[in-house]
Order: C-alpha cells, then sequence, then structure tokens
C-alpha cells in the first residue's frame, strides 16, 4: 500500500500538476512528468526553508505543502480533462512515424531492447545491492529524525543532542522531502531513500534525457540511439566519485544527486529547447522561464551551493545569447526567473561569508 | 595551476573520458552549424574550462567557500549530453554496410574510456529492505524502549547507520568525530586494536549515559564489563551486547 501511494504520488500528481505547463498545446507525458515534478519541488522549497528557520516541524511543513500540491495537481487535471488531445503517453516513445522499413523496425527493435534492458539493470541494482556512503549518516538520520518526531534540523543526527540551524543545511531540506515521503507512505526512511528514490530519481533522470534527445534529434530513432549512449555513459561514468553519474547512481537519496543528476541535465534540455527558439528568430516561451526557474529552486533544494552552480550558469549562458543573437529581449524574462534562486544563493553566500 | 589541475583530476580519473570529452567538442566545433548548440556544448565548456582551471579563479573561490566542493562547478559542464549527441552525430555520418560496427565502436569506446560503476567497493548485496546491515536492525530492534531515547555505545562500522535505522537510539559519539579529527576517550578505547580496561570502557560509558555497550564478539577486553555494572544481555549477530539499567533515559 505505501508503495502503491507512493507511485501516485511520485508520478500521476507530477503529471497532473505538469498539464498547467502546457494548457493550450499537446505535450507528451513524459514532459509533463518532468515538469510538474520540478514545480512540485520548487514549491516544496519555497514552503520548507521558511518553516526550518522558524523552528517549525515536519507536521507545519505537510500541512502547507500537501493542500497546495492537490491543488495545483486538481488544476492541472482539469487543463488536462479541457483538452481533447489525451495524455500520449504511448506515442511519446512508440510514435506512429518510428519505423518506415523493416530494417529501420528491427534497428528500433533492437535499440529498445538494448536501453530497456540497461535500464532495467539498472533497476535490478538499486532493488538489490546497497551503496554505501557515509554522508548518509547525515542525510538520512536528518530524514529519519524528522519522519519519527517532526524535527527539522534542530537534533544532532550524528549522535544526540541539540544542533544551531546551519544555512548551508536548512537552505537545502532535501532529507525533508525523503521524510515527508516516508510519513506520508508508511514505509521506514531509509526504505524510501534507497530503494525508492534510487528507481525513481535514476528513470526520471533517463526521462530527462529522452528530452533532450527529442529536443536535438528530430528523426525519433536517433533519440534512441542517444539513449543508448546515454545509458552506457551512466554506467560506465564512474571515472571518479565526483561524477554527476555517480553520484546519482550511488547517493541517490542525497540532495547533490538531485542537482548533479537531474536538475543540471533539464537545464540543458531547457536551453536546447530556449536556443532553438532564439535560432528561430523567436524570444523563448514564458512557460520555459517558469519551468528554468523551478529547475533552478530544485537545485536550491538539492543543495545550496548546486542551486548557486545553476544561477551562475543560467547568467553566463543568458550573456551569450545576448552577445550572440544581438538581442536583450529575454533578459528581463530571465532576470525574473532568477530572482527566486538569487535570494536563497545569497543568503548562504552571507552564510557562508559570515562563518 | 596545481591545485587546479589536480581538482581536474579528481574529477575526471583517468582522464580517458574527459579526452573523448575534449574530441566531441571538438568534433562540434568543426560540425555543429546551429547556433544555440554551439554555445551550449563549445563555447560554453571551453570558456567554462578556461575560467575554472585559472588559479586565480580558486584562490578567490578558496577564500570565500569551502574548496573540496570546487570540483562541482564541473557538473556544469554538459559531459554525458555532448558524447552521446556526438556519438550519434559521428553514426549519421557513416551510410555505409558496416554501419553497426561503427555504432559498435562508438559505445565501445564510451566502455572503454569510463569506468563501471557496479564493480565500485561501494556496492554489496542489500540486506533487507533499508539497505544496511543486518546487524544494526537486530541490535537496535534489541535495544529500542518504547517512547524513551536510549543511549548506546557502537563499534566504529555499526555506529554511522543507527540514528539512520532508529533515532530515539542515541550516541556518545557519531561519525562527525571521525571526518571533524575530535577526539574522545570511550571512542579512542572502543577502537583500541591493543586489549582496551574494562572498567575504563565502564567508566567512560557511564559517565556519558550510556545505557548499552556494543562490543564485537571478537574484541578482547581486558577484564569484564560485567564487573563493572553492566550485565551481558546476548549476543545479537556478532556482538555483544551490555546493559546498565541505571542508565536508562526517563
Amino acid at each position: 500500500m505505501g508503495y502503491l501511494l507512493l507511485a501516485l504520488w511520485l508520478t500521476l500528481l507530477p503529471i497532473c500538476v505538469g498539464s498547467l505547463f502546457s494548457y493550450q498545446n499537446t505535450v507528451q507525458a513524459p514532459l509533463r512528468l518532468l515538469q510538474g515534478q520540478f514545480l512540485l519541488w520548487a514549491l516544496f522549497q519555497l514552503v520548507t526553508v521558511p518553516i526550518v528557520i522558524a523552528e517549525g516541524t515536519l507536521e507545519h511543513v505537510m500541512a502547507v505543502y500537501i493542500p497546495l500540491s492537490v491543488i495545483l495537481g486538481l488544476a492541472g487535471l482539469v487543463c488536462l480533462l479541457k483538452r481533447k488531445e489525451r495524455p500520449a503517453l504511448q506515442s511519446a516513445f512508440l510514435g506512429d512515424a518510428f519505423a518506415q522499413t523493416t530494417r529501420e523496425k528491427n534497428e528500433t527493435a533492437v535499440l529498445l531492447i538494448l536501453v530497456l534492458a540497461l535500464w532495467l539493470f539498472q533497476m535490478y541494482i538499486v532493488l538489490t545491492q546497497a551503496v554505501y556512503d557515509g554522508d548518509d549518516s547525515f542525510y538520512m538520520a536528518v530524514a529519519n529524525l524528522a519522519n519519527t518526531n517532526g524535527s527539522l534540523y534542530q537534533i544532532n543526527p550524528y549522535s544526540m543532542g541539540t544542533m544551531g540551524l546551519n544555512y548551508r543545511y536548512i537552505l537545502a531540506p532535501f532529507p525533508v522531502w525523503v521524510a515527508m515521503l516516508a510519513r506520508m507512505s508508511g514505509l521506514h526512511t531509509l526504505t524510501v531513500g534507497h530503494v525508492a528514490l534510487g528507481v525513481f530519481l535514476i528513470s526520471l533522470s533517463y526521462l530527462i534525457y529522452w528530452q533532450i534527445g527529442s529536443g536535438l534529434f528530430k528523426e525519433k530513432m536517433n533519440r534512441l540511439r542517444f539513449m543508448l549512449c546515454v545509458c552506457v555513459l551512466y554506467i560506465w561514468g564512474n571515472t571518479s566519485i565526483h561524477t554527476a553519474e555517480s553520484f546519482l547512481i550511488t547517493r541517490s537519496r542525497q540532495g547533490k544527486a538531485l542537482v548533479s543528476g537531474l536538475a543540471f541535465p533539464a537545464f540543458v534540455s531547457i536551453l536546447i529547447s530556449m536556443g532553438s527558439s532564439l535560432d528561430a528568430g523567436k524570444t523563448p516561451k514564458a512557460s520555459s522561464y517558469i519551468y528554468i526557474s523551478c529547475v533552478m529552486l530544485t537545485g536550491c533544494l538539492g543543495s545550496a551551493f548546486g542551486g548557486a552552480i545553476l544561477l551562475l550558469f543560467w547568467g553566463i549562458i543568458n550573456l551569450m545569447w545576448a552577445v550572440s543573437y544581438r538581442k536583450i529581449r529575454q533578459l528581463p524574462g530571465a532576470v525574473c526567473a532568477a530572482l527566486p534562486s538569487a535570494a536563497f544563493s545569497l543568503i548562504y553566500l552571507l552564510s557562508c561569508l559570515a562563518d | 595551476m596545481a591545485d587546479t589541475v589536480s581538482v581536474w583530476q579528481t574529477i575526471s580519473g583517468s582522464g580517458a573520458l574527459s579526452a573523448l570529452y575534449l574530441c566531441a567538442v571538438i568534433f562540434l566545433l568543426l560540425t555543429e552549424k546551429i547556433k544555440s548548440r554551439r554555445l551550449l556544448f563549445v563555447y560554453f565548456p571551453l570558456i567554462l574550462t578556461a575560467v575554472l582551471l585559472c588559479p586565480v579563479t580558486y584562490r578567490i573561490f578558496s577564500q570565500l567557500l569551502d574548496e573540496e566542493i570546487y570540483y562541482r562547478f564541473y557538473w556544469m559542464l554538459p559531459m554525458t549530453s555532448t558524447l552521446a549527441y556526438s556519438g550519434v552525430r559521428l553514426y549519421e555520418l557513416y551510410r555505409g554496410r558496416c554501419r553497426p560496427l561503427v555504432g559498435a565502436a562508438i559505445l565501445a569506446l564510451f566502455i572503454l574510456c569510463g569506468d563501471y560503476v557496479y564493480d565500485s567497493w561501494q556496492f554489496s548485496a542489500a540486506e533487507n529492505e533499508y539497505h544496511i546491515p543486518q546487524a544494526v536492525v537486530d541490535i537496535c530492534d534489541q535495544i529500542h524502549r518504547e517512547g524513551k531515547e536510549v543511549v548506546a555505545v557502537f563499534p566504529s562500522e555499526l555506529m554511522q547507520y543507527v540514528r539512520q535505522y532508529d533515532c530515539t537510539i542515541c550516541m556518545p559519539y557519531g561519525r562527525d568525530m571521525l571526518y571533524l579529527n575530535m577526539e574522545n576517550e570511550l571512542y579512542s578505547l572502543m577502537e583500541e586494536t591493543e586489549e582496551p580496561d574494562a572498567g575504563e570502557i565502564c567508566r567512560l560509558a557511564s559517565e556519558s549515559g550510556c545505557a548499552y555497550i556494543v562490543v564485537s564478539w571478537n574484541k578482547k577486553i581486558k577484564g569484564s564489563l560485567q564487573q563493572n555494572g553492566y550485565v551481558y544481555v546476548g549476543t545479537v549477530d556478532a556482538y555483544a551486547l551490555y546493559f546498565n539499567e541505571d542508565m536508562l533515559i526517563g
């Protein structure tokens, strides 16, 4: 029952919420899921940090966040039902124009089998292998404390006693999100962190790369080829313990994995889409700015420093766009999109300087 | 410069995949016609890498923040996307009969230059649904008291899992002590390779309010914990549990 509830919360709700991004046009279910999930993470960041600073509890976070999420979900569901087109989950991956000739059909089948096999292999590892990481003694213990007695960053997770609010940690309350999922589902915090999140976040990362592939290639077969390369690069991407791929696979329950494995690739996928608009001489859509703002806030949720780097990334790219396209029309939108995460990053930098 | 190169080496490992990434960037520099993609996959990474390798950047950063997290700037490089994109583009260029072989060669190159993540020492067969050692689960279940906090001292190989599993169990020291290089007499005794004194362990454990002392069954201790106020309550997995009722909180 707990797993079912978790599955619904992490798939159906984001798909509904993501429909708010695409009221007018037909958007495939994977993109809706991604946009919805990033919006929900952004909302969680905005709700949780003030509550943690005010020394509130997990119950306070849930009392504000869950109703807001459900309202967004219901609003998205209304948008979804009002549209004539239905969610195109099947066509998102296996569209009609996927393969023309027998040879293409065979190649599609081989590529699909390979990609699915590599993904399933990773899921099997997530379920059957424990991954050690010493930092869990902080992050998972913080989540467990929040789940058990509602306390948010007030008790020393390592041993006992109280601890002062450390801005480096409280500005990135991803463990609180893990605790909330555990509380809602009734599963142990460790089961949620090590098993459910491993499955969910690694799969979500592949969905993001599917979006990147879709932005880069018109031909659907190439998207599958791209995904095959991504799967291989993920599994063989452990050149050190610090790579984005290693972080996502070995530390999926920690916020740093959310930044490196999801927020950065999502950022790239949006930049590709916005870049295409600029190449066509158009100004990127407002929804792209909202989406990128959500991704930056998600970066803050995962790691205060990660959020600051995303902000830097956004700044550099916008400067490059302004210079090379000789257009500054997109800059006001870019500044507005950056403002929420800039506020968190500023608090983080000031707290670092104060230390 | 040495510092910035060392950070780069820390994240790139053998450097083979990074070299391949550089080749991919050069390939896109020569072949990519779409402006936004040239900016994202070619110019941005080149500028960023040049800035990050600059010693001044590193010096400024290390004065403001913790230099240990400098490597995270490299997450901005869209390495996986660039390699996969270039791989597919390269595959597309070749239209001959041996096309599948070209595809296989590209994947083989990724594999040869990369490093397989699942043979890392960090992976081990999961012993339970929590993905922590079963000994921790069994010991914590044994000493857990409903509605009460219990203080217990654990050997270092277990202590980092305890509060992840059950945060009503408190400890006189935790993993933070290890990386903050803090000193703790009880920890030193518990981890001593030569036979530590049972009386000293019990005295320090009592001073820290420990109701339980958990020691490895193989650990040799001079004297007996039982003669110093702690009662042997049993063995769980490979660990012996000693209990002092006077130390229970509440």
